[in-house]
């Protein structure tokens, strides 16, 4: 008897085996890292470039003598992601997931059009992509872009993405700009969301006469590495890029964003008493920026006071001037310092009400409080009547100087007498 | 199995708190944010102020009448037939709730984790769970609701520790999301939101002293209400008022979206884990629940054997509706909406009924 019971349960235990409708083996998929978006030839199609990442590459388990590539670029046109992954199975061996997916780089041309919300939308839709997902712009095409991103270091591409962008961040010189961010601002309707800007092509006539920071990608006058630069933002108004920032002036953006986190810059400005040379700064935000704004509901008019709380650390002074112990020379250094912060984001304040009509530092949340419903936030209209007629007033407040490990450089006079 | 122990607060707190506190998760939030925007987290508040007179005055029925659960009360207050027609209502809304309530969990599995699998078969997988854990009796169920709370709050204390950095307060402004009397109003009209805690007074005299199921419930409702406004407020807080309010999910959305570090990335399964456990518990107190209202109304002894037929017809209600969409936005809406005077005016009526009898004086 209970051996025929235990026969019966044996025979009901092996359907179990087959197990349910979703199962799919590791080896049976394809992960895509990158997904590039490129117009097609004719409206509402568009190329879709996947980059699959080969998972034998750079693991242990890898065989010796396994001369397969790190990763294969695959183009495809359609006319939304899901689909175009179904077509690419023609001639991609596996079951494409996107499960995995790193950064979805749009091309300039797509992402100045307006179908691109359109595209992006099914982002959103489809439960595979991650609101973590990064949206890069590139200037060429994006099949191209991922085709000639050439990681030497990093040749895994999940992991060069993660890290590079990770890292590029944290310095500041793009902004944080994932698809829930994308989503928040562009359908919160008042301010411009920022997207990294990326580019392979290296921009041949232009003049290295720039400064620090301030730099597109594709400007940076290097020699050497990987040709792809990640520099700068694109920037985006109701869904549609409408210009670029250069490095410099997405530090800026996130300094002034308090929903950014930004951990440290590397800032270098001309020495205010020998102007040939360079005093090198590492900045920190020790809190994040007040802004205050005082908001006249009559006049539908706001006056916007900013105070940004920072520290700096001196890293470099190749002038050698005594900075740490003479008192005159520091406050004029932080004098200039100061000044020449605030000249610049008043200049990139400036230009975004005058040329933007919007702003990219996601202000709009403060001013939200004085409205009682959405109606009346939405019939202010932040960025076509509050913020371009705004009163905007910058102060940059220095709190901590720090000198680093040393007291002083070496006495350059007994050095060379 | 403490089979011979009897039930206590802390069972009574931990049912109740399954019942409406994993609302947090499912698509309620959704269709909140439809009618209301961004003002839709403190809407569960709203909903309890104006359910609250009528529960207080249940319960001070159920005191008075000692001994009795909800059906017994109403049979000696309101006579055979007014009990049938009343009670008759309660399970009807109940049943079609919980019918709805499955539809929305099955495709929230099927869309987000087995989209290959074909919803029939995820519904009667649900079902077979569901009915087996009913089968254990009323006694089991609040032992593993009591045993299992605490790692559903370890899980819901983990996500918002992970989402809390992408929270920004300023979202809840402006205040008042559509207009302030658009959000009153569909406080009042979601007051059914609490329908559960009427439901689980069947239970009044199942537990060893009736004061541990007073305490259990009103601490479990304080606490319910707690995790729903801060999960709400999250919704709100991490997703602007505009994208909410496409979302069907904001609880999947959430686990997606968060990442422990950078190494250990696409993490939603941990919490999936939690979250079907709890939406497994979740429809099988549901399901005895009812189904003891059906039996004690017809005076039917055995429970368990009513289960079967019970679950198997609300299997059925809940492959009706076409989409998630549609059940959530019209149906669910709707039953909703109208369950709310039900749940009003009932222990009014009761009340009523009772001080013309005199019954009240006599204790």
């Amino acid at each position: 008897m209970t051996y025929k019971k235990l026969m019966v349960l044996f025979l009901f235990t092996l359907p179990l085996l087959t197990s349910c409708y979703d199962k799919i083996e590791l080896e049976q998929q394809s992960y895509v890292v990158a997904l590039g978006i490129d117009k097609g030839e004719d409206k509402g199609s568009y190329t879709f470039s996947f980059q699959i990442a080969n998972p034998e590459v750079g693991s242990t388990m890898a065989t010796a003598g396994s001369s397969e590539e790190p990763k294969e670029t695959v183009s495809i046109l359609g006319s939304d992601i899901i689909t175009a992954t179904s077509l690419a199975n023609s001639f991609v061996t596996k079951k494409i997931m996107l499960d995995h997916m790193k950064i979805i780089v749009v091309s300039e041309e797509v992402a100045r059009s307006e179908g691109f919300i359109r595209v992006i939308q099914s982002a959103s839709r489809i439960p595979q992509i991650r609101g973590s997902v990064q949206i890069v712009v590139s200037k060429e095409r994006a099949s191209q872009f991922l085709k000639k991103n050439k990681p030497t270091m990093e040749t895994r591409p999940h992991k060069y993405f993660q890290y590079m962008l990770q890292r590029a961040q944290q310095t500041g010189i793009i902004p944080d700009a994932d698809i829930h961010r994308f989503f928040q601002i562009t359908e919160g309707d008042a301010d411009l969301f920022l997207a990294i800007y990326a580019t392979t092509m290296k921009e041949e006539n232009k003049t290295n006469t720039k400064k620090d920071h301030d730099y597109l990608a594709g400007e940076i006058p290097k020699q050497g590495g990987n040709p792809t630069q990640f520099m700068g933002s694109a920037v985006f108004k109701e869904g549609m890029m409408i210009d670029t920032l250069t490095g410099e002036d997405t530090r800026l953006c996130n300094i002034l964003d308090k929903t950014v986190d930004m951990d440290e810059l590397f800032v270098s400005f001309p020495d205010p008493i020998k102007p040939t040379y360079q005093v090198g700064f590492n900045y920190a935000q020790s809190s994040e920026p007040k802004v205050n704004i005082n908001y006249d509901n009559k006049a539908n008019h706001a006056s916007i006071d900013v105070v940004v709380p920072f520290e700096l650390e001196i890293i470099a002074i190749p002038s050698m001037v005594d900075y740490a112990l003479n008192q005159d020379e520091q406050n004029q250094l932080i004098q200039k310092f100061e000044q020449t912060i605030e000249a610049k984001t008043n200049q990139l304040i400036t230009k975004s009400q005058e040329t933007y009509g919007s702003d990219p530092f996601y202000w709009s949340l403060y001013i939200r409080k004085f409205f009682k419903d959405v109606p009346a936030y939405e019939k202010g209209d932040w960025n076509k009547k509050i913020f371009p007629n705004a009163a905007i007033h910058v102060d940059y407040q220095l709190k901590r100087l720090t000198f680093g490990k040393m007291i002083n450089d070496s006495k350059i006079e007994e050095v060379r007498d | 199995m403490k089979q011979t122990d009897t039930l206590k607060t802390g069972e009574m707190f931990a049912i109740l708190s399954i019942l409406i506190a994993t609302r947090a998760s499912d698509s309620t939030a959704s269709l909140f944010t439809q009618k209301t925007q961004n003002a839709f987290w403190y809407v569960p508040f709203i909903s309890l102020l104006v359910i609250l007179p009528s529960l207080f005055l249940l319960f001070y029925l159920l005191k008075k009448y000692q001994d009795k659960h909800l059906i017994e009360m109403m049979e000696t207050v309101l006579g055979g037939w007014g009990s049938k027609i009343i009670g008759l209502l309660i399970f009807i809304s109940a049943f079609l709730l919980m019918g709805l309530g499955n539809e929305s969990y099955v495709s929230q599995i099927k869309i987000l984790y087995f989209p290959e699998a074909p919803g029939i078969t995820i519904a009667l997988i649900f079902f077979i769970v569901v009915y087996f854990s009913a089968k254990k009796g009323w006694k089991v169920i609040g032992f593993v609701s009591k045993v299992l709370l605490p790692f559903f709050l370890l899980s819901s204390v983990v996500l918002i520790a992970l989402i809390s950095n992408d929270i920004v307060v300023d979202r809840i402004f402006p205040f008042f999301g559509t207009g302030m009397q658009d959000v009153l109003w569909e406080g009042v009209r979601k007051g059914s939101l609490f329908y559960e805690v009427f439901l689980v007074t069947i239970a009044y005299t199942s537990f060893e002293k009736t004061t541990y199921f007073r305490k259990g419930v009103i601490i479990g409702l304080l606490f319910s209400i707690t995790q729903l406004i801060t999960f709400f407020f999250i919704y709100a807080t991490t997703y602007d008022y505009n994208s909410i309010e496409k979302m069907s999910f904001p609880f999947h959305d959430l686990t997606q979206y968060v990442n422990i570090g950078s190494f250990i990335t696409n993490i939603e399964t941990f919490f999936m884990v939690f979250w079907i456990l709890a939406s497994f518990i979740r429809f099988t107190i549901y399901l005895y629940i009812i189904t003891w209202i059906f039996a004690s109304l017809f005076h039917i002894k055995y429970i368990e054997s009513l289960l079967l037929p019970i679950g198997f017809f609300n299997l059925i209600i809940s492959i009706i509706p076409e989409n998630v969409i549609m059940n959530e936005l019209v149906f669910r809406d709707a039953l909703l909406n109208y369950t709310t005077p039900l749940l009003i005016s009932f222990p009014v009526l009761l009340w009523i009924v009772a001080l013309a009898k005199g019954d009240l004086k006599k204790q």
